[in-house]
């Protein structure tokens, strides 16, 4: 075998995929609890003395079809990739399921080196598996893994130096005589498609279709009509039968269980009967989302007094008053270093978020709200990437390919991007903390469930609008509770804030830039004065805010600015007014209660970011992109005006 | 023979056909509800969502799908 060796790394959700694949290539990425987090196709290399190694790390699957985009990723990769070999991860406590994987890769006629793992979560239930015997009956190493302890690394890494010596499978199933004969003729007659005996059962029962080819298909009708007539039942129901039995056959040999779960069991059923109640689900849920916006401000915000009270020092320990004064405490502290204040809060959001994810109990919330999603048409499983979008639309809309439907993807991406992401909670947490001191959570709580309610609503009109389809119904693995690695929230929180403070310091400080430079141009002028080029800009727009309450010129240009990411609203009221201090005090008198309300709306819903168009237009086409554009902008402007005329009329502003 | 949607919960149920397309046949049995698995109706709320549960493997059905999976109740073993 060459000296470049290309495994890939396929295996169930749940699998502890990920976590074997970064054991293997010692890179830091993220662990979660529920299905479908490996959306992107992640590569790692290792050289190991003569041999460079490129892992592979496929999307987490059940099968292989082209039925999701995950599994078209996968079995593309598989037949396509030229792998040298496949590592399938399997769930020891989950044999069956995930041996069906397996089954099925071993049956396109690659080098497969099967990894039991969790095995100690299968020891713990009762069960054992005799690798020992599945060794002997596949002619090639299984092996046992405890990938997130690191057990079993040595023993994976001695199979894979010696590659070269690992044969192929010398077991698989046996289907009807009538369906192996058509196998061969397929595979005789067109080697290039049926390129395996996977292959040529995927083209028989139609699961695969390889357009364009006439004889082909010609010759799949003939075969297909003949297996009909001699045997009785439709053709994919009798393979998937024979795989099935194949799997439980293996299993009855291999695997003993000691059924010792029932207490267990019991603790996780009795959760679930809250947790996922008919009544109680929903309003749990709420709570909990209640809770972590109240634990972001009540632990967050005394850090960041802390490090606001730094950057004033840092700020007042600058001389002079030139210009490179004026660039470093305008531009630098004052724009960049707003936005940094609220890294604490982020931190901790983030690190919830990845409590609720590994506790296994966001995996329930998904189920709690299939019911809701239902009647609102969209799919249940579309919650979890509106979730994420709480971190970041970005990985969100990203993670609609876990969906299987176009039109499951489309309009959960079209969702997405009202929902609050965490650039946008800094405008919130300063807008809040001025003007709502006492129900800072409740408000922001408040901005979030709006969010929510306008995703629903824009996702509903545009079902709608473009799709007439019944939504596809829910089916998911809902992993057993435990209690969450703070380990991993940590570090999966550090990875993600690591991320904010790297846009703050590139991105974000380049568009803080240019709002200093705007504002101290043209030369001469007072600095951030209605006189320079930023003040010529946003006095020609405001206008168009005055109905919304929020009219001046420097409202105008954070918006404008805000276009590029949302942080940039806060970065360009602190570049403008030049200090937490001064930023705080100009705010409270440009804005009233009701302004400041309107203000945070339109901040919510106006325009995804500039990264996120880029993302949607990638993922679902750039007509979406332009018409989320289109409503996002209109939908903002509108509610902003509505609240802060309704807040109006009423007498509160 | 009733939709699994209509099983009361707590009780063991035996996978005995699926009335939807083959697609979503198939979502089911890579989930491991073939014919003939048996699970116990766990968390259902009537028509609604419901849990199905067998040893420590817990899967969430919609109340679309359930109403799609025909089961037959068995005794406990």
């Amino acid at each position: 075998m060459s000296r470049n060796v290309t495994i890939a790394v396929a295996g169930n959700p749940n699998s502890g995929k990920t976590s074997l694949f970064n054991k293997l290539t010692g890179s830091n990425l993220k662990v979660g609890n529920w299905p479908g987090v490996t959306v992107e196709k992640k590569e790692g290399t290792v050289t190991r003395g003569e041999r460079t190694f490129t892992f592979v790390d496929l999307p987490g699957t059940y099968g292989l079809s082209a039925r999701s985009i995950d599994e078209r990723i996968a079995m593309d990769f598989l037949t396509s990739g030229s792998p040298d070999a496949v590592i399938v991860v399997m769930d020891s406590a989950n044999f069956n399921r995930n041996f069906y994987l397996f089954t099925l890769i071993m049956e396109m006629g690659l080098k497969v080196i099967p990894v039991l793992n969790m095995s100690d979560m299968a020891t713990k239930r009762g069960i054992t598996l005799h690798t020992d015997r599945l060794s002997a009956i596949f002619g090639i190493p299984f092996l046992k893994t405890i990938a997130s302890k690191g057990k079993g690394m040595s023993g994976l890494w001695r199979v894979l130096d010696n590659i070269e010596n690992v044969g192929l499978p010398t077991h698989r199933p046996v289907y009807q005589a009538p369906i192996e004969t058509a196998v061969a003729r397929l595979m005789e007659a067109f080697p290039n498609e049926a390129k395996s005996r996977f292959h040529a059962l995927a083209i028989l029962d139609q699961s695969l279709v390889i357009p364009g080819n006439e004889e082909l298909q010609g010759m799949v009708a003939e075969l297909g009509a003949e297996i009909e007539e001699q045997l009785d039942g439709e053709l994919d129901e009798l393979i998937a039968e024979k795989r099935y039995a194949f799997v439980y056959s293996i299993a009855k040999e291999c695997v003993q269980r000691k059924l010792s779960t029932e207490q267990k069991a019991a603790v996780t059923d009795r959760i679930d009967r809250f947790v996922t109640n008919r009544y109680l689900g929903g309003p749990l849920f709420l709570l909990a989302m209640w809770v972590m916006f109240f634990l972001v401000f009540k632990v967050g915000n005394p850090f960041a007094d802390l490090i606001d009270a730094g950057f004033g020092a840092l700020s007042a320990m600058i001389p002079g008053h030139g210009l490179v004064t004026s660039f470093i405490q305008n531009g630098l502290i004052s724009g960049v270093g707003a936005i940094l204040v609220f890294v604490p809060n982020i931190f901790i959001l983030f690190f919830l978020i990845a409590v609720m994810e590994d506790s296994g109990y966001l995996s329930r919330a998904a189920f709690v709200a299939d019911r809701v999603m239902h009647a609102l048409g969209l799919h249940g499983k579309s919650f979890i990437p509106m979730l994420l979008g709480f971190g970041c639309n970005i990985p969100a809309i990203m993670a609609v390919r876990t969906l299987e439907n176009r039109k499951d993807r489309v309009l959960t991406a079209m969702a997405i991007p009202y929902m609050s992401c965490s650039a946008r909670l800094p405008v919130y947490l300063l807008f809040a903390g001025i003007f709502f001191p006492r129900s800072e959570a409740t408000v922001v709580f408040g901005l979030y469930l709006l969010g929510i309610i306008i995703a629903v609503i824009v996702a509903r009109v545009l079902r709608r609008a473009f799709f007439t389809k019944a939504v596809s119904p829910l089916v998911m693995e809902l992993p057993a509770y435990h209690v969450p690695s703070l380990k991993m929230a940590t570090r999966s929180a550090t990875l993600r804030t690591g991320f904010f403070i790297r846009k703050a310091g590139t991105f974000i400080l380049g568009a803080v830039i240019a709002v200093w430079l705007l504002a101290s141009l043209p030369a001469g002028v007072p600095y951030a004065s209605a006189q320079s080029l930023i003040g010529h800009i946003g006095s020609f727009v405001a206008p168009v805010f005055h109905p919304a309450g929020f009219g001046s010129w420097q409202a105008t240009v954070a918006l404008i600015f805000g276009f590029l990411a949302k942080e940039v609203v806060v970065g360009t009221f602190g570049a403008l007014y030049g200090g937490q201090a001064a930023m705080t005090h100009a705010l409270a008198h440009s804005f009233t209660t009701l302004s400041a309300a309107s203000f945070l709306v339109m901040t919510l819903v106006y325009i995804p970011c500039v990264a996120t168009i880029a993302i949607i237009r990638r993922e679902i086409g750039s007509r979406w992109a332009a018409l989320s554009v289109a409503i996002s902008l209109s939908t903002g402007y509108l509610l902003a005006v509505v609240v802060f005329q309704v807040g109006h009329l009423l007498g509160l502003g | 023979m009733v939709p699994l949607a209509l099983a009361e919960p707590g009780v063991m149920v035996e996978v005995v056909s699926f009335r939807c397309g083959r697609s979503c046949a198939f979502r089911l049995q890579e989930m491991g509800i073939v014919k003939g698995a048996r699970y116990r109706v766990t968390s259902s709320s009537g028509g609604g969502p419901l849990i199905l549960a067998n040893g420590d493997t817990r899967i969430g059905l919609g109340a679309g799908m359930a109403a799609k999976v025909m089961v037959q109740e068995v005794g406990d073993e």
